[in-house]
């Protein structure tokens, strides 16, 4: 507190104390099967706006060896002209519903579908249907797009983090599995694209029914016509993907460094492979995640931002996919700062490992973590994230209802043996994408061996 | 009289505090939330020579403490009670802050947004530490980004000198080093005051309840009186000459900026040149993504080739970019460009093109008071520009009503060859070691 501010004004002195917030319940879901898939509906009456998405087996673990990035363009291309009409009156028609198209692509699954005003959604929802049974993937089309997608690779290879991001990938997976690429792959690997390969993969992963989620006024929604709708024509099962053992094996005492000459910043990339999802310690590791990188005053933002102004901001998260998973710290640091913030990371990642939360944090991130899920679940989007999250990892309909309980009932011990248990403090990858000639010297002083990536 | 709206079916309640806040509140009871936004009536466009982007470092400084918060209180006290969406922003226009919080913590946010409109708790150490975070958020987004430097090469060239629009919100970094103490308490002093402020709150709230707590928490500050606005001269419509200027530049491709000036944000024509921005440049189905990408090849795909910046005070911009496929040269990608422009300036869009613009436009209107967060920096936005949160009402009808002569008129205008500036940049070549600019004139028409 700073009491002796000095002020003109009037100002009330005493904290409000606030009433707790009131339990939060997901809406209501409801399925049909019908047409050979599914249907998963939320119930979100009174809402202006509605949302659908397809889920299908078609995630970036399906792609043939050596097409990596063939998931995410076959399905960015499914929008570019179907067998009814051309690339532009496709486009047209999505504009012309006020229709924003929404494509989700993953390692497991793909998601595409749209937002749009409520009283359009059987419209759009044939838009959908047709671009995915129906897409034209026409010669002209594909090259066009090809090149452009290279083209665009090549810009994003250009931003800082993009190169680090691969290298911790791969320091983490292992080169030779494909959760150690991009999910979109390179510019490299974007040139052995075609579009024979894309109508293959369509034919191959993208004709099987999937499960269609939507939300909306479900009373004034037929969902099993949504269903026969999209699954018209849908033939054969989806499988799911092979996925070989990671082998990655990285020490913490070795910093990989990718050169970004003249860079007036350092981003970092410092890390480890974590459990699926499935992991019974997923409530604990969300809540002492929260504390060590979610939250704005959370250990590391507060670190290198609030104490020391190395970086605009410092975020630790977990990724939790169906069968693998990650914990990542991402931070820009300004490049003399380099290693000192490399050094804080680790430290405050070992203390996290060591000694758990305090009780005031956990406190602070649970109410957080249950406020937020009102705030965050407003719009049908939302709520479809949510959806999509159940169908992909096979969750029961109020999954979200029982996570909001369940984090009410976290003890802090659980939280702490959790941290204990899921981060390794030793086995950390830590990725540098910065300007070596300036970088290295400081990363050898702090007793880091330095691995120049090829990247 | 409240009214409704189709495009807008909430109720808006209005007061003014006898300290000159205005208190907008829009109930909402299908979200257990509250979100409370304030608008400032300050922003970059304030600034004076040598201390640009101040009103943005200022802005970081309101999370460092006021009389009864702790530095960094304001976010642990929002995120401890189940808040989030917390943050705030600085345009060249106005400062905003906001956060959602669970509507039985509507009281404390109010608390803490009164302790620092009335007070600063701030410190040479937090001076200090901000000034470095400010100088990575520079860096992060403009100096060690490809092209991340274009706007603000772009406003020194859209703007003649001196002119409250001429300069970036982030600042240099000479400046930024020579921020000191006296500089920010005077700003506070100057700017952050009730009667330079609307707050406004959206949810499961009841308009008495929010107007008396405002009375309670913001009632003892005193208002200032006075804000001495910034008085450019007037700009003529059109910048009066085309240019072109290609700078070379450490990115990986060519690329195009074009900026073309325009209305202010609420004037006659305003909604017009957003209609005509949006028919031209924006979306799959605009002009310039059938031509340039999908008939010709010749750039690559952008939801954006042409929008509208809306300022709010002076002359606003409608603004470009589109960066060549590969292997095209970037002069035959603006040639097709600006031929697509002249086409439109010529003879207008079609009643099917306005269709398109009209649906898109209706769905983005949508999805922004979708939460009560977006509800409430948008009724801010109306009530510090028109001075009446009503006027939002008006806003998508006015664009809904533009029809193809109005459009006509303004592209005839605005996207005239001699209201044309394109910055286009290049890849530093490979011995270069200097940048070099170099000017050029606009091709001829």
């Amino acid at each position: 507190m700073s009491e002796h501010i000095a002020t003109r004004h009037t100002l009330v002195a005493e904290r409000p104390t606030g009433a707790a917030p009131r339990p939060y319940r997901f809406p209501e879901v409801r399925r049909v099967t019908v047409g050979g898939g599914e249907v998963v509906g939320a119930h979100v009456p009174g809402r202006s706006l509605a949302w659908v998405k397809l889920v299908m087996e078609s995630g970036a673990l399906h792609e043939p060896v050596g097409l990596d990035g063939l998931a995410r363009i076959t399905c960015s291309l499914l929008d570019e002209g179907s067998l009814d009409r051309d690339a532009d009156a496709f486009g047209l028609a999505i504009e012309a519903l006020g229709a924003n198209w929404r494509l989700a692509c993953g390692w497991e699954t793909q998601e595409v579908g749209l937002d749009l005003p409520a009283d359009r959604l059987d419209a759009g929802l044939a838009l959908v249907a047709e671009a995915v049974r129906r897409p034209a993937f026409a010669d002209g089309d594909v090259e066009r797009f090809l090149a452009d997608h290279v083209r665009s690779l090549k810009t994003s290879w250009a931003q800082p983090g993009t190169r680090a991001g691969l290298a911790f990938r791969r320091a983490l997976f292992g080169p030779d599995n494909r959760l150690g690429g991009l999910l979109g792959g390179t510019p490299d690997t974007a040139l052995a694209l075609d579009a024979d390969a894309i109508r293959g993969f369509h034919a191959d992963r993208m004709t099987a029914p999937g499960t269609l989620a939507v939300v909306g006024d479900l009373d004034t929604i037929d969902l099993a016509a949504l269903g026969r709708t999209v699954f018209a024509g849908a033939t054969g099962t989806a499988t799911r993907a092979n996925l070989a053992e990671f082998a990655g094996a990285p020490s913490t005492g070795r910093v990989i460094v990718v050169d970004r000459p003249g860079a007036v910043q350092s981003v970092l990339r410092i890390g480890h492979t974590a459990p699926p999802r499935s992991t019974p310690d997923l409530i604990p590791i969300e809540l002492f995640a929260d504390v060590l990188g979610g939250a704005f005053g959370s250990r590391l933002n507060h670190l290198l931002r609030e104490v020391r102004g190395y970086t605009y901001g410092a975020h630790a998260s977990f990724g939790h996919g169906r069968r693998s998973g990650s914990f990542t710290v991402s931070a820009s640091v300004h490049t003399e700062v380099t290693a000192a913030a490399v050094v804080d990371t680790i430290g405050e990642i070992r203390r996290m490992h060591a000694d758990g939360v305090t009780p005031e944090e956990l406190a602070a991130t649970r109410a957080h973590s249950l406020g937020s899920m009102p705030i965050n679940l407003q719009t049908p989007g939302g709520i479809g994230g949510r959806l999509v999250e159940a169908i992909v990892h096979g969750l029961p309909d109020d999954h979200v209802t029982a996570e909001y309980a369940e984090i009410l009932a976290t003890d802090p011990d659980a939280v702490d043996r959790a941290a204990h248990t899921h981060l390794r403090p030793d086995e950390l990858a830590v990725v540098v994408e910065g300007d070596a000639d300036r970088i290295v010297p400081d990363l050898r002083a702090a007793n880091f061996e330095v691995l120049l990536s090829d990247v | 009289m409240p009214s409704t709206s189709a495009h807008f079916p909430w109720t808006l309640h209005r007061t003014r505090l006898d300290n000159g806040l205005r208190v907008v509140v829009c109930p909402d009871a299908t979200v257990p939330l509250a979100a409370v936004n304030l608008w400032y009536d300050v922003g970059s466009r304030h600034e004076v020579e040598g201390k640009h982007g101040f009103a943005h470092l200022f802005e970081h400084l309101m999370f460092e403490g006021s009389a009864h918060v702790e530095k960094g209180g304001h976010f642990a006290a929002i995120e401890g009670c189940g808040g989030d969406g917390i943050n705030a922003s600085t345009s060249p226009d106005r400062t905003n802050y906001y956060q959602t919080v669970p509507s039985g913590q509507l009281e404390l946010a109010l608390w803490l947004e009164a302790d620092r409109m009335g007070s600063l708790g701030l410190t040479q150490e937090t001076l200090d530490n901000q000034r470095e975070v400010v100088k990575n958020e520079r860096r992060q987004r403009y100096d060690n980004v490809p092209y991340g430097t274009w706007s603000e090469e772009m406003m020194v060239l859209a703007y003649p000198e001196g002119h409250p629009y001429a300069t970036s919100t982030i600042g240099s970094m000479a400046e930024l080093d020579g921020a000191e103490l006296a500089d920010f308490t005077a700003f506070h002093e100057t700017w952050y005051a009730p009667d330079n402020a609307v707050l406004t709150v959206v949810g499961d709230v009841r308009p008495e309840q929010v107007v008396a707590l405002a009375e309670k928490y913001f009632g003892g500050i005193a208002p200032r009186g006075s804000f001495t606005q910034p008085t450019p001269a007037p700009l003529p419509p059109r910048f009066g000459a085309g240019r072109h200027l290609t700078v070379h530049r450490d990115v990986p491709a060519p690329r195009l900026f074009l900026c073309h000036r325009a209305p202010r944000f609420g004037t006659p024509d305003a909604a017009a040149a957003s209609v005509l921005a949006t028919a031209v440049g924006r979306g799959r189905g605009s002009r310039l993504y059938r031509e340039l990408v999908t008939a010709r090849n010749l750039a690559q795909a952008s939801g954006a080739f042409l929008s509208a910046w809306n300022h709010l005070h002076f002359e606003s911009v409608l603004m470009g970019s589109c960066a060549p496929s590969e292997g095209v040269e970037a002069r035959e990608v603006l040639d097709a460009y600006v031929a697509v422009c002249d086409e439109v300036a010529r003879e207008g869009v079609t009643e099917a093109e306005l269709d398109r613009v009209r649906a898109v436009l209706s769905g983005e209107w949508l999805r922004e008071v979708a939460t009560a967060a977006g509800r409430a920096d948008a009724i801010g936005r109306f009530t510090t520009r028109f001075g009446d949160a009503e006027s939002i009402r008006d806003h998508l009808d006015e664009l809904l009503a533009v029809t193809v002569e109005d459009v006509h008129r303004v592209a005839r205008d605005l996207l005239h060859q001699d209201n044309r500036i394109v910055l286009e940049f290049r890849p530093q070549a490979a011995e270069a070691d200097a940048e070099i600019d170099t000017t050029e004139p606009e091709a001829a028409a």
